[in-house]
């Protein structure tokens, strides 16, 4: 059976033809049989599954619907707490963490009737730089396009778990690229809204100043309804409820889009079938009636990359020094050279990064004011050969989306076909600070227009 | 010709030791002098804005935060 969307499996437990139980016991058939290949899990909770199973059937069956996501089962990245479970980002020096509270995001999907399966692979603490050095307590995930590739960090598992089908959506964090990337490498829908939609609270922090948590779904519509679910309502612009479903499927003549297709100056040119694949999208967003103009990005890569280089490192410097300074031996080389690097970064140098990131955000919010959504470029290449450099850290590192992450702008990424190998091509949809609806519109128009969900990976 | 950006050799030791790392092995010492004087070309390279009213990005700030 193939598996089914949050949409798909809300409708089914609506209408009586599938319970809870059944997509709970459906996960776990499908981790039985397929995560050994792609490792998509570090912890599975089945009893607990089952148990909440059990208590969303009887719930429901009494009349007592929470809402889309009640019933479903889903997972999050391992730097989320849930209490009773391990929470071990990866790290030898968190094996044994069991929190005892869940995290916001994880107590917010619990209250709206969403099934917690499990704990999802990670690069350690949530960081990396591409590589796989093989020094990490739990394995590397796997793509389920093509088992023997990447499926792009650092939420590794997040967007295995959505394309396999091991969960019907899961949770993931980005700082300068870890949703977008693994969705971009899975062909799962990945977004991270405006910064402050959803609660940091319960995740292990990486970079404070950069961190962002965010879905992974199969369609659009399942991204709009999760986010609809957990965003804080209590912030200053907070959306109505399910303001971002109802975008799904709004007309999108009049919207004013931009396009950038020229990655800016020290970049290296995108693989051939993402150029061609992105160029097929903007003839398809042209044949729904949306006048798109070119334009380019204010600010060079080079420049987001360079801020975002002294950020990183010396933030996370600080929230793990208590680690680098007494257990460094048990600590991974991405991170350790991380933690190493950021130790060295002068704090004249990082206020200088910060005052740079207000420049970036600044000169982009000026060009997305101008705009509704604006189309690019994610990540430059497909996803990788695991254990092959430099395709694994050119996967990483040649993308368009630190600019976004350091301006606070939403970005989702899509998929946009397939290469002749059959592995996902895709794009980032881009909008206003707090506008998430634009881009689920503009998104959901695509997705309807084009045959991309009809395939899964056939593992 | 000398070159004057070329950097001098870096005892690392002193520094870890100042600053509680100990711990850190030879191995890991050797990586750190080798990253100090990239990490102070990639400080170097992060553009000054001329304004000293130009402040960091502050969250607060970024989102417009009412609150």
């Amino acid at each position: 059976m193939q598996p089914l969307t949050v949409t798909e499996a809300s409708e089914r437990i609506l209408n009586g033809t599938i319970t809870p139980i059944d997509l709970v016991d459906s996960c776990l058939d499908r981790i039985a049989a397929v995560d050994d290949h792609i490792h998509s899990y570090i912890h599975v909770d089945a009893e607990g599954a089952r148990t909440a199973a059990l208590e969303a059937k009887a719930e429901i069956d009494a009349g007592n619907w929470r809402g889309p996501l009640h019933g479903l089962p889903f997972a999050v990245k391992d730097n989320y707490d849930a209490a009773g479970m391990p929470a071990t980002a990866n790290s030898k020096t968190r094996l044994g963490n069991v929190p005892r509270q869940d995290c916001d995001l994880v107590r917010r999907l619990k209250a709206a009737g969403a099934i917690l399966m499990g704990k999802l692979a990670t690069w350690e603490f949530g960081t990396g730089n591409g590589g796989d050095y093989g020094d990490l307590p739990f394995p590397t995930a796997r793509n389920p396009w093509d088992t023997e590739r990447f499926p792009g960090g650092s939420s590794t598992g997040a967007g295995v778990a959505v394309a396999a089908g091991t969960a019907v959506f899961a949770m993931g964090s980005d700082t300068t690229g870890s949703v977008r990337l693994p969705a971009a490498a899975t062909g799962t829908v990945g977004i991270i809204p405006t910064p402050g939609r959803l609660s940091l609270d319960g995740i292990l922090p990486n970079c404070w100043s950069l961190d962002n948590p965010g879905p992974f779904t199969w369609t659009i519509a399942d991204s709009a309804t999760v986010l609809d679910a957990i965003a804080d309502r209590t912030h200053w612009d907070a959306p109505a409820p399910l303001a971002f479903r109802r975008a799904v499927g709004q007309e999108i003549r009049g919207m004013r889009v931009a396009i950038i297709t020229d990655v800016g100056p020290g970049m290296p040119e995108p693989d051939a079938e993402m150029a061609a694949a992105f160029e097929a999208g903007l003839d398809v967003l042209r044949g729904l009636g949306i006048d798109l103009v070119e334009t380019r990005l204010p600010v060079a890569p080079a420049t987001c990359f360079a801020a975002t280089s002294i950020i990183g490192p010396a933030e996370s410097a600080a929230i793990h020094e208590q680690e680098l300074r007494e257990r460094p031996d048990d600590l991974g080389f991405a991170l350790r050279d991380k933690l190493l690097a950021g130790s060295l970064v002068r704090a004249v140098d990082y206020i200088a990064a910060q005052r740079q990131r207000q420049l970036v955000a600044d000169a982009i919010e000026h060009l997305m004011n101008a705009f509704d959504a604006l189309v690019t470029f994610g990540a430059l290449h497909v996803s990788p050969h695991l254990g092959v450099e430099p395709e694994m850290t050119a996967f990483t590192m040649d993308t368009l989306l630190t600019p976004f992450s350091l301006s606070a702008h939403p970005a989702l990424i899509q998929c946009t076909g397939y290469t002749d190998a059959g592995l996902p091509l895709h794009w980032q949809i881009v909008a206003n600070r707090g506008d998430e609806a634009s881009i689920y519109r503009l998104a959901g128009a695509y997705e309807a227009a084009t045959p991309w969900r009809d395939r899964r990976p056939d593992l | 010709m000398t070159d004057s950006k070329k950097t001098e050799p870096f005892d690392i030791k002193p520094f870890a030791r100042i600053h509680g790392l100990e711990r850190l092995s030879p191995q890991h010492l050797a990586r750190m002098a080798e990253l100090a004087p990239r990490i102070a070309q990639l400080g170097r390279t992060i553009p000054r804005p001329p304004d000293k009213l130009d402040a960091p990005a502050q969250r607060c700030k970024l989102l417009k935060s009412t609150s």
